[in-house]
This record gives C-alpha cells, sequence and structure tokens, in this order.
C-alpha cells in the first residue's frame, strides 16, 4: 500500500483536530499499523490496490484514486470491527478490556474519517467532476450493505436464496464500489463502469466465499472453538440444510450443535455436510463467479498491465485443488 | 437454487448420477429440474475439481486449507 495512502489518512486526523489517543486507536486497528511494512494483517492493504488499479485499467492515473482507496480502506476496517461487534465474536485485543462500546467508537471515527477523505475527491482537479457521482455511489452502496447486514442480524437461519442476497448486499456490493468508483475517476463511458463494477462484484462474492470457508478449517482440526451461530449462516451449512430432509437434516444440526468440544459430532457433521456435494456445490459457485469477473474485466477492456494484475486476483480461487 | 438441488441429486441419488454422466439433459427432464448451459460448464468443473467420482474425492477442509492464503 503506497505511503502517500497512508498520509491522506493521517492528514484528515491532524486537521480534523482529532485528539492524539483516539488518533493511535485509529491508527492501531490500520492494517500494520497504518504504514506500509510488510505484516500479517495486509490483507485489507491489497484489496484497497483495486480502486487505483481500475482507474488506470479504464485509462486514468492509479493516483488519482488514492483518495478512494483510503476511504474505501477505511470503510472496510470500520464495517469489519462492526461486523465483529454485531456477531459478538471474540474481542480483539485492542478492545477487550474496555468493551466493544470502544470498538463501536473507533469504528465511527473511522467511518467518519472515510467521509472527511471522500470530501477530498472535491478539491483536485483530476477528481472533480467525479465526485458528486462517487460519493453518491459510496454513501448508497453502503446504506445497501448496512441492509445486508439488518438482514444477516435478524434471520437466524437463511435459505440459499437469502444467504445470496445478503453476501451480495455485505460482500459483492463493496468489492464492486471499489472497483466501479476508481473506473469513474479513470473513465465516463458508463458501460465499461458498469463492467468494472460487475468484475468488483463477482471478486467480492468469491470472497464471501472463502470467508465462509475459513470456519471450516478450524472444525476439521476441531482444535478450536466452534460456533454454531456463526457455522449455520455459513454457506456450506444453508445449502445442506436446505438440500437434507428428514432424519439426514436432525443429524447434521445436532451434530453441528455439538461439534464444539466433540471431535465425534465434528467429524459426523463434516460427513454429513460433504455427503451434500458440498464441495462440489462450492467449487462450482466458485467457477461461476470467477469466469463471471474474467468476463466482465474482457469486456471493460482494460489497459494490459492492469488488466494482468484484476486477472491474478480471482484467477487462482476455485482452481483445481 | 436449481444448480444446487443438481449436485445435491448427483451426490445422492446413484442412479441420477449415472444418467447425468450419459446424458445430462435427460437427467435433469426426468427430474424437472432445469439450469443454463453456463451453469452446466461451472458444475462440470465442479464435478473435476471436486473429482466426483474418483475414490479421492475433495474434502471440505481441503478445500478451506487451499484457499486459506486468498483471504
Amino acid at each position: 500500500m503506497p505511503e502517500r495512502i497512508w498520509r491522506i489518512i493521517e492528514g484528515i486526523w491532524l486537521g480534523a483536530g482529532a485528539w492524539p489517543d483516539f488518533i493511535e486507536a485509529m491508527r492501531l486497528v490500520l492494517p500494520s499499523g497504518g504504514s506500509d511494512k510488510e505484516g500479517p494483517d495486509r490483507e485489507p492493504a491489497k484489496w484497497a490496490l483495486l480502486p487505483g488499479l481500475c482507474c488506470q485499467a479504464a485509462g486514468g492515473d492509479a493516483r488519482w484514486a488514492d483518495s478512494l482507496a483510503a476511504a474505501w480502506l477505511l470503510f472496510y476496517i470500520a464495517a469489519d470491527i462492526m461486523d465483529s461487534v454485531e456477531d459478538q465474536d471474540e474481542p480483539d485485543p485492542w478492545w477487550q478490556e474496555s468493551g466493544p462500546g470502544m470498538a463501536i467508537n473507533v469504528a465511527s471515527g473511522l467511518y467518519f474519517s472515510a467521509s472527511q477523505v471522500l470530501n477530498s475527491l472535491y478539491q483536485y482537479d483530476a477528481t472533480r467532476s467525479a465526485a458528486p457521482d462517487v460519493t453518491r455511489k459510496f454513501l448508497n452502496d453502503f446504506l445497501i450493505m448496512c441492509s445486508g447486514q439488518h438482514r444477516d442480524l435478524t434471520n437466524p437461519e437463511p435459505l440459499l436464496d437469502q444467504y445470496w442476497q445478503i453476501a451480495a448486499a455485505k460482500s459483492g456490493y463493496f468489492f464492486g464500489l471499489a472497483c466501479q468508483a476508481g473506473a469513474r475517476l479513470g473513465t465516463d463511458e458508463s458501460k465499461k463502469i458498469s463492467s468494472y463494477q460487475q468484475y468488483g462484484y463477482h471478486l467480492g462474492m468469491l470472497l464471501q466465499i472463502l470467508d465462509d470457508l475459513e470456519d471450516f478449517y478450524g472444525l476439521q482440526s476441531s482444535s478450536t472453538s466452534v460456533k454454531w451461530r456463526t457455522l449455520k449462516k455459513s454457506l456450506p451449512v444453508v445449502y445442506a440444510l436446505q438440500m437434507y430432509s428428514g432424519s439426514n437434516e436432525r443429524q447434521l444440526r445436532q451434530c453441528l450443535k455439538d461439534a464444539s468440544g466433540d471431535n465425534k459430532a465434528a467429524e459426523e457433521a463434516i460427513a454429513l455436510l460433504e455427503g451434500s456435494g458440498v464441495v462440489v456445490y462450492l467449487i462450482s459457485e466458485m467457477a461461476r463467479h470467477r469466469s463471471l469477473a474474467i468476463e466482465n474485466l474482457e469486456q471493460a477492456k482494460p489497459q494490459p498491465a492492469e488488466a494482468e494484475f484484476l486477472e491474478t486476483f480471482v484467477s487462482d480461487i476455485g482452481a483445481p485443488v | 437454487m436449481s444448480l444446487a438441488q443438481v449436485v445435491y441429486n448427483i451426490s445422492t441419488d446413484n442412479e441420477f448420477a449415472s444418467q447425468w454422466n450419459l446424458d445430462p439433459e435427460s437427467a435433469l427432464a426426468d427430474k424437472g429440474l432445469q439450469i443454463s448451459r453456463e451453469e452446466q460448464a461451472f458444475l462440470t468443473a465442479g464435478l473435476k475439481n471436486g473429482r466426483f467420482g474418483d475414490s479421492r474425492k475433495v474434502r471440505l477442509s481441503e478445500l478451506a486449507l487451499v484457499h486459506r492464503g486468498w483471504m
């Protein structure tokens, strides 16, 4: 992540007069503590490259999208924190002692910081004309994301179609936004912008599937505590519970409930999930979203160098095991 | 939903699975299922990459492990 992106964020904080201890609290939740250093948490920073890549792919200059990248990253981290609080996840060390109130306050600070960064699009010649469209799109899409989160929170056992709607609202739209907004700074051709949005959307859907798969890494090893409430909303379980009926469905529900701390129940749950064809289903859906991401990228006719980067983001997901 | 239903039938119904291997369109018609050509292509990828029909099927944990670094 370029140093200039971090400077934008720091500039917003200092310019706003936020207090040093609060700035430090926000800085610490940024990838690698808000610097360009390599580190285990650099994944959000990787995805924040999308606006710049899409801007340049669409014929612009990646630097025009620096504010977008900074805003998107801040929104990403804020949404991630809020998601953890809302899902009642195990607290991260930095808010464990002070409680969820601290997490919510830091997330709020990041949201306001992101909004301030978006405002800066109006200040520069390269981004001024696109600023109203981009800002409106950001805020509209965030309302859609909140709608998805609301549905997620109020529906403990989504059906498969509902799962996909929620995944689209929470992840598809968010990554679509990064790509669309970046492309918008590079071009005003609406079909191209739409193709970038769809590329990002399908990338976001792929990442949501991977996020759900992560839950099952823990279940297999039985070495981490498994949260039944979270698993019930993951794609593999939603799929299997909808496909199974009768005794298989009842058995799966019971095994998933007992899986935490009971290796036999965990193994039975896995066997039932795998018996339903869930692996084939997951790979098929990953193939779908990967194919559609690449198809839309091709339709956007991106600059070759950026096309290669954007393609590598999706090309290996769901590839043969 | 249809793709999910077809996957489930292939995985749990040996007769459907055999018919699918010989003539996917007939297999679908007999069950009253419908998927697009694109979905059929994605399913073919899923069956191949999940090594369906092979004694060595891909496990859920293997799929999770392979993709762990992507997030």
